[in-house]
C-alpha cells in the first residue's frame, strides 16, 4: 500500500474553485421510487448546489439489461458533462458508455459496476471484502465480545451474503472473539415470514443465544419484529445490516440498539465532486489516484484496481443518528 | 379541377391517419420541449435501438394477419443468441454461431407452428407456453453468466454506417428498409402474403377454395422464428454481449407496433407500410420523451395511451355515424309515414 501510496499524484479542489462553469450531469438509477436510490441523488444534490452543478435522474421502467440505454443515448444527445449510473448489466451498456466517452462525457459507475473499460471510475459503497469481519465485530461490540451467536442469511445461494459469511468465519478461524460461538447459519431465503420463523427457531434452539446478526436487510426486520413482541426482547441482540426506514420502528421501542449500512447519499456527492474534478483539474482515474473532497465522508480517497472507488466504512445507525437518515 | 380528383390527390389511407398523426405530434413536440431533439444525426442514429423491435413486428404484421398471435419472439430471439454465445464461447468462428442463431430461430418458430396446427390449439395458449418454455431453456443454457468478449469486427454493427459522412446512414436503417421493402413486396405482390390476407379474413373459405390454411399459418410462425434469430444476432453485435435476459419483454413492444400500425389484431386486414409508419411513430414519442428527461414509466403509460387511443378513436367516429344514419333513416321512415 505506501508503495502505491507513494507514486500518487494528489489533487484537491475546494468547492469555490469550481463554481465558474455550470456543469450538466445525468444520474440514472437502475429504478425510481426505490427510496435506496434516492439516497443517492440527495447525495448528487447536496453537493451539486455547491459546484454549480445541475443533476438530472432518469430511469427506466424496468431494470433489464438495456432498458437503460435510450437515457444513456439521450445524455449524449443532451451533450452534458457527465453520466454517472448505476448500472443494470455490466456489459450490455458498454458499447453505448463507450460512445458517450468519445464525445467526451466523463463516465462513472455508481453503486454497481460495468466492465471497467466501459466507464472512467467507479464508487463503491463500502469495502465488501472486509464486511465479514466488521459483521463479527458489530455484534462483538454489542454482546461485550462472549456468548453464542447466529446468522441469519439470505438465500444459502446468495453471492454476497455467502462472501461475507466466509469472511467472518475466516476472521473467526483467525482467532478473532474467541469467547464468542457462532452456534448457526440459518437462510431466510430473503422472505419475511420465512426469515421470521427461522429467528424464532434460533430462539427456541439456542436458550443461550446472545445475538442473531442478519446481513440482509429483510432477515434483520423479520428477527427485530419477532424479538419485538417476545419476552426476549431486551436480552437477546439483534444487528446486521438494514435500512433505517424499516428499522426505525425497532429502533425507538428499543429492540434493536444499533445496526448498520452504508450511506448511499456519500456515493453521490463524491461522484459530484469527482466530475468536477476530472473536468477541471484533468484528474484522469486510475489506479493509486489520489483525490480529497473536503468535508465529504473520509475526505480523501485512494483509487483502487480498475479506478475503483470505496466511498467509505459503514455508516452504523442507532437511537442518536437514524432519523437523519430516510432510505 | 373537381372534388373527387381533390379528394384523390390528398387521400391517406385511413389505416396510417392514426401513426402519421402521433408521429407528427411528437416531432413537434420533441422539438418544442427540448433545443437537442432536432438533430438528424441523433435522430437517425437512435433508429438503431428499434431495429430488433422493427423487425419482429414486420414478420409479427403476416401472423397476426392470419389471426394468429407469437408472444415467444423475444424468447426465441433469446433461446437463438444462447445458443450463439454457447456455440462462440466453444470457439466456433462467428460467422457460423450467426448462422445457427437464425437456424435455430427458424426451427423454434417452426415448432410453434406445428403445435399449433397439429393440435388445433390457439396460438396465443401455445406461444405463452413456448413464451416460458424457450426463455426457460436459455435459462438453462446460460445460467447466470454472461458471454463476452465477440470480436470487434462483429460488436457495433448499429454505430457502423452504410454512408459515412452527416448526418449519414446507419446500418440498422438500412437493414430495416430493406426488410421493409421485402416484407411489402411477399405481402402485397406474392401469393403468399395474399393468401395470408384471405385465411385471416375468412379462414374456412379459403380452405374449401382449395387452398391450404394450415400451410400458409405455418409459414408465418416459420418466418416470425427467423427473423427473431436474425434479432439475436443483431442485438447481440449491438450489445456485445449475451445474457439470459436479452430481449424480455420485446415482445409486447413489437405487438403493439403492428396493432398502433392498424393491423387488425383479429386478422384479416393489415398492411407493411401501417407497421413502418407505426414504429416510426413510436420512436418519435419515446425520443420525444427521452431526451426530455421524462422516466420510463410515463413513457410506458404514453404508448399506452396512444394505442388505445388509435383503436378507439375510428370505433367512436364509426359509431357516430352509424347513429347518424340511423337517425336519418328513422326520420325519413317516419316522414314517409306521415306523407301517406
Amino acid at each position: 500500500m505506501s508503495l502505491v501510496l507513494a507514486g500518487l499524484s494528489v489533487a484537491s479542489v475546494g468547492p469555490a474553485n469550481a463554481a465558474k462553469k455550470k456543469y450538466k450531469v445525468t444520474y440514472i438509477p437502475k429504478n425510481l421510487g426505490n427510496p435506496y436510490f434516492d439516497a443517492i441523488v440527495g447525495g448528487f444534490n447536496k453537493a451539486g448546489k455547491k459546484l454549480n452543478m445541475t443533476v438530472k435522474v432518469v430511469a427506466p421502467a424496468q431494470a433489464g439489461a438495456t432498458d437503460q440505454i435510450p437515457f444513456i443515448e439521450a445524455a449524449i444527445q443532451q451533450k452534458v458533462d457527465a453520466i454517472a449510473i448505476s448500472p443494470n448489466d455490466a456489459d450490455a451498456l458498454c458499447p453505448t458508455l463507450k460512445r458517450a466517452m468519445r464525445a467526451g462525457i466523463v463516465v462513472l459507475t455508481v453503486n454497481g459496476d460495468t466492465t471497467a473499460s466501459c466507464r472512467q471510475a467507479s464508487i463503491t459503497p463500502t469495502d465488501f471484502s472486509v464486511l465479514g469481519q466488521y459483521l463479527v465485530d458489530q455484534t462483538a461490540k454489542l454482546i461485550g465480545d462472549k456468548g453464542d451467536w447466529a446468522f441469519l442469511s439470505a438465500t444459502s445461494t446468495a453471492p454476497d451474503q455467502n462472501a461475507w459469511l466466509a469472511g467472518a468465519q475466516k476472521y473467526i478461524d483467525g482467532g478473532a472473539k474467541p469467547n464468542m460461538k457462532l452456534v448457526a447459519t440459518v437462510y431466510g431465503d430473503d422472505q419475511p415470514e420465512k426469515s421470521a420463523t427461522e429467528a424464532q427457531a434460533l430462539l427456541a434452539r439456542f436458550p443461550n443465544l446472545k445475538a442473531i446478526n442478519a446481513p440482509t436487510t429483510v432477515g434483520i426486520a423479520a428477527a427485530a419484529q419477532v424479538l419485538s413482541t417476545s419476552p426476549l426482547k431486551g436480552k437477546v441482540v439483534v444487528t446486521g445490516l438494514g435500512t433505517p426506514n424499516q428499522m426505525r420502528q425497532y429502533v425507538k421501542d428499543g429492540t434493536v440498539k444499533s445496526f448498520s449500512l452504508w450511506d448511499p447519499g456519500l456515493q453521490g456527492e463524491i461522484a459530484a465532486n469527482l466530475i468536477v474534478q476530472m473536468k477541471t483539474k484533468k484528474l484522469k482515474p486510475k489506479q493509486g489516484l489520489k483525490f480529497s473532497v473536503k468535508g465529504v465522508g473520509p475526505g480523501s480517497w485512494t483509487m483502487g484496481k480498475d479506478a475503483q472507488i470505496i466511498a467509505g466504512p459503514p455508516q452504523e445507525f442507532d437511537a442518536s443518528n437514524i432519523d437523519k437518515f430516510n432510505f | 379541377m373537381t372534388s373527387t380528383k381533390k379528394t384523390r390527390r390528398f387521400a391517406l389511407p385511413s389505416h396510417l391517419t392514426g401513426p402519421l398523426l402521433i408521429l407528427i405530434i411528437a416531432m413537434i413536440y420533441g422539438s418544442l420541449g427540448s433545443e437537442y431533439f432536432l438533430d438528424p444525426a441523433s435522430i437517425i442514429f437512435n433508429t438503431g435501438r428499434y431495429i430488433e423491435i422493427g423487425l419482429l413486428a414486420l414478420a409479427l404484421t403476416f401472423v397476426i394477419i392470419n389471426g394468429d398471435i407469437d408472444l415467444s419472439v423475444a424468447s426465441i430471439l433469446a433461446a437463438s443468441a444462447a445458443v450463439m454465445a454457447k456455440l462462440f464461447a466453444a470457439g466456433t468462428p462467428i460467422l457460423w454461431c450467426a448462422l445457427a442463431a437464425v437456424f435455430t430461430g427458424f426451427i423454434l418458430g417452426l415448432i410453434n407452428g406445428l403445435i399449433v396446427i397439429k393440435f388445433g390449439l390457439p396460438s396465443l395458449v401455445v406461444t405463452l407456453a413456448t413464451l416460458a418454455l424457450y426463455r426457460g431453456l436459455t435459462q438453462v443454457l446460460l445460467e447466470d453468466s454472461v458471454v463476452a468478449d465477440y470480436p470487434e469486427s462483429f460488436v457495433g454493427f448499429d454505430q457502423r454506417l452504410v454512408i459515412g459522412g452527416y448526418p449519414g446512414f446507419p446500418a440498422p436503417l438500412a437493414v430495416f428498409i430493406v426488410a421493409s421493402i421485402i416484407f411489402y413486396f411477399i405481402l402485397r405482390k406474392a401469393n403468399y402474403g395474399l393468401l395470408n390476407v384471405m385465411t385471416g379474413s375468412n379462414a374456412s373459405s379459403t380452405k374449401f377454395s382449395g387452398i391450404s390454411v394450415n400451410s400458409v399459418r405455418l409459414s408465418a410462425f416459420a418466418l416470425s422464428g427467423l427473423v427473431s434469430g436474425i434479432c439475436a444476432v443483431l442485438i447481440t453485435s449491438r450489445l456485445g454481449s449475451t445474457i439470459s435476459n436479452v430481449g424480455l419483454g420485446l415482445e409486447l413492444l413489437a405487438i403493439t407496433v403492428v396493432v398502433l400500425g392498424g393491423t387488425d389484431i383479429f386478422g384479416g386486414r393489415g398492411t407493411i407500410s401501417g407497421t413502418v409508419v407505426a414504429l416510426l411513430a413510436i420512436m418519435a414519442v419515446r425520443e420525444s420523451l427521452v431526451i426530455q428527461d421524462i422516466n420510463g414509466q410515463v413513457q410506458d403509460g404514453a404508448i399506452g395511451l396512444l394505442l388505445i387511443l388509435t383503436v378507439l378513436v375510428p370505433r367512436i367516429r364509426s359509431a357516430i355515424v352509424d347513429k347518424r344514419n340511423r337517425k336519418k333513416r328513422f326520420n325519413e321512415a317516419q316522414s314517409q309515414i306521415a306523407n301517406h
